[in-house]
C-alpha cells in the first residue's frame, strides 16, 4: 500500500468558530448502492412523493428580494414556486398557478409588482398570493370568494442570503432542517456577498449523479489532473452529519498523490497570485506554500479591506464542501462561495438541471457589481470553467452507464462516504426506516 | 501579436510523425500527415495533457490520458471527453525549416479551479 505525506492542519479546533474537528464516522456498510435510483420512472416518482414534497429548498437569493413587491420563480420537477417580499417586508411562496382554470401567475425568473394578474381572464392575486379580484364574480353562481380561493401558501423562511420554502405543509422549522449548518458557515458571511456568475445547464444525467460527482475527491487524479499542483485530493476530512455533510479539502497544497511535494507548478502559482500572494517573492516550496498564504492572508486581511476574524487559518485556504441536502453543494472559501443546485426533470430522469452560482467577497467600500443576468443553456454549448467543464464531460457517459445492463450498482470506497452517507439520508426519507441498500 | 517562428527542419519530422516544439513560451504540437504539416495547441481542450504524448493515427491526434480525439487540421474535438476545439496555428515551410506563427498571448492561463 502506497503511504502519502500527511497534510497539517493549522486550525485550532478549540478557536474556530466553524467546527473544524473530525465527526465519527457512522457504519454505512460496504453494500453496492442500486443503479436503478438513477434510471427510474418510478424512483423517481417515490423521490418527488417522499422526498422533494417533504424537506425544505432553497428559493432565491435575498438580493433578488430586496424590495416590496420584487418577486421570484422558481422551478423545482413539474412545479413552478413564487417567492416575494411583500409591502410589509415578509417573505412568501406560493404555487405559481391560478386558482381558476390552472394558468401560471408570474412570467419570467423574477421582476416587481403590486399584484400577480393571471393573463388568462384577469384574476389578481396579492403579493402572498391572495386572491383580490374576480372580473364578473356575479357569474359563478357558487360563489368565487376570493378567502377561499387564494393560491396554496408554502412555508418560508430566511436563512444566510437566501429565502427558503417546502412543499410540505408540516415541515419542521428551516433551522431545525439546516441543523449544524448555520454554526458552520455562518462565519462565512455569505450574507455580505455579492453574485456574480448564475447560469443554469441542461444535462444528461439523474440529478443525484451530479450530486455525487461532487462529493468526493478520488476523481480529482482522473479527471481534473491538472488541479493536482495545488490541491490536495486524498488526505481530506470528511465528516457526515444527521442529513448533511463535508469535507474540508486543503487548497494551496501538492497533492500527496504527487512524490515530490516541493514542486511549484503554474496552478500553484496561480493559486499564490489570486490571493495577493507574490509567487516570484516566495521563497519557500511547495510543502510550505500553504502556510505561507495563510498568513499572507492573515496579515494583510485589512490592507485588503478584508475581514477573516470568524475565520480560522485553513479556512484562508481550503475549500470547506458541504452538501445541504438534498441538493445543494457548495465549495466555499475565504473570499468565495461556488454553489451547486441539482433539480430533477419534470419528467425524465435521465435529464437535470444545473444550476451555478458564484457569489464573491468583495473588498470593503467596493460597490457590488450588477447582478448578472441568469443564462440557460444545454451542456457543451458554452464552457462554465475547465473544472466543470470536466466534471460535465464525465456525466452522460456514467449515466448511459446507470442505464446497462452490465452495470452492477456503485462500488463505493471510503473516498466516496459523503455518496454514501447522501444515498442513505435519502433512503431515509423514502422509506423512512433504517437503511437498505439492496433490491 | 503573432510571429512567425522557425521551429524545426522540415527534415526532423517524417510523414505520420508529431513532435512537441515551445514558440514564444507556447508548448505547440507539430505534425506531417499526408505531406501537409500542421501546428496545433499542444495541450488538450478537456485536461491539458500534452495531445504530443498521445497516438497520431492519420489525420487525428488522440490524448494519452481520457482519449479524445482532435482533427490536426482544424483542431475539432471528435469525440468525448473533450467537447471543445483545441486551436491551430498557421504553418509554413521555407529554407528548410518548418515556420509557425504564434503570439505569446497564446500561453494558456494558469489552471485554477473555479470559473470565476
Amino acid at each position: 500500500m502506497t503511504v502519502y505525506r500527511k497534510i497539517e492542519r493549522f486550525a485550532d479546533p478549540q478557536a474556530s468558530k466553524t467546527p473544524c474537528e473530525k465527526a465519527p464516522d457512522p457504519d454505512l456498510g460496504h453494500d453496492i448502492i442500486p443503479k436503478e435510483r438513477y434510471t427510474s420512472t418510478e424512483f423517481m416518482a417515490t423521490e418527488w412523493d417522499r422526498m422533494w414534497t417533504k424537506v425544505w429548498l432553497m428559493g432565491a437569493w435575498l438580493g433578488d428580494l430586496k424590495h416590496p413587491g420584487d418577486y421570484v420563480v422558481t422551478k423545482i420537477g413539474k412545479e413552478s414556486i413564487v417567492l416575494t417580499k411583500d409591502e410589509h417586508g415578509k417573505f412568501n411562496a406560493f404555487y405559481n398557478v391560478c386558482s381558476h382554470r390552472g394558468n401560471q401567475v408570474a412570467y419570467g425568473a423574477s421582476g416587481n409588482t403590486d399584484r400577480f394578474r393571471c393573463a388568462y381572464h384577469l384574476w389578481e392575486y396579492n403579493l402572498r398570493g391572495e386572491l383580490v379580484n374576480v372580473p364578473d364574480a356575479e357569474t359563478f353562481p357558487q360563489g368565487a370568494p376570493c378567502d377561499k380561493l387564494s393560491i396554496v401558501k408554502l412555508p418560508c423562511d430566511v436563512w444566510g442570503a437566501w429565502v427558503w420554502f417546502s412543499m410540505n405543509p408540516d415541515v419542521e422549522p428551516l433551522s431545525d432542517f439546516l441543523g449544524m449548518i448555520p454554526e458552520h458557515l455562518d462565519p462565512y458571511h455569505m450574507d455580505r456577498m455579492a453574485l456574480v456568475n448564475d447560469v443554469t445547464v441542461e444535462w444528461d444525467c439523474n440529478w443525484k449523479t451530479s450530486v455525487d460527482a461532487f462529493n468526493e475527491t478520488y476523481h480529482v487524479a482522473g479527471t481534473h489532473p491538472q488541479l493536482m499542483g495545488f490541491i490536495e485530493d486524498y488526505d481530506v476530512q470528511i465528516d457526515t452529519y444527521e442529513r448533511h455533510n463535508r469535507y474540508l479539502i486543503p487548497f494551496g497544497a501538492v497533492s500527496t498523490h504527487i512524490e515530490d511535494g516541493t514542486i511549484i507548478d503554474d496552478g500553484m502559482r496561480g493559486f499564490m497570485q489570486m490571493h495577493g500572494f507574490d509567487p516570484n517573492g516566495y521563497k519557500g516550496d511547495g510543502l510550505g506554500a500553504r502556510r505561507a498564504v495563510q498568513r499572507h492572508l492573515r496579515e494583510n486581511a485589512k490592507k485588503m479591506g478584508l475581514d477573516y476574524s470568524d475565520l480560522n487559518d485553513d479556512q484562508l485556504t481550503d475549500d470547506y464542501h458541504y452538501l445541504i441536502f438534498p441538493n445543494l453543494t457548495w465549495n466555499i472559501h475565504c473570499n468565495s462561495a461556488m454553489l451547486f443546485r441539482q433539480r430533477p426533470h419534470e419528467s425524465d430522469p435521465n435529464k437535470m438541471y444545473y444550476d451555478l452560482q458564484n457569489y464573491m467577497m468583495l473588498p470593503e467600500g467596493t460597490p457590488h457589481p450588477e447582478r448578472p443576468q441568469h443564462r440557460q443553456f444545454k451542456h457543451g454549448e458554452e464552457s462554465i470553467g475547465e473544472v466543470l467543464d470536466q466534471d460535465a464531460s464525465n456525466l452522460a457517459m456514467v449515466q448511459a452507464g446507470m442505464n446497462s445492463s452490465g452495470f452492477r450498482g456503485l462500488w463505493i470506497s471510503s473516498q466516496e462516504l459523503r455518496i454514501r452517507h447522501f444515498h442513505k439520508t435519502l433512503d431515509d426519507y423514502l422509506h423512512r426506516n433504517p437503511i437498505k441498500w439492496l433490491k | 501579436m503573432a510571429e512567425v517562428i522557425p521551429v524545426l527542419p522540415i527534415a526532423a519530422l517524417g510523414d505520420g510523425e508529431m513532435t512537441r516544439v515551445t514558440a514564444n513560451g507556447v508548448d505547440l504540437m507539430v505534425c506531417q500527415v499526408a505531406g501537409q504539416f500542421y501546428a496545433l495547441a499542444d495541450r488538450c481542450s478537456h485536461a491539458r495533457q500534452a495531445l504530443s504524448n498521445g497516438k497520431l493515427s492519420g489525420f487525428e491526434v488522440r490524448c494519452p490520458l481520457h482519449g479524445a480525439r482532435f482533427d490536426v487540421r482544424t483542431g475539432a474535438c471528435k469525440s468525448p471527453p473533450a467537447t471543445f476545439p483545441v486551436k491551430t496555428f498557421p504553418v509554413t515551410l521555407e529554407g528548410g525549416k518548418v515556420w509557425i506563427a504564434v503570439s505569446s498571448d497564446d500561453k494558456p492561463p494558469p489552471p485554477r479551479f473555479g470559473p470565476i
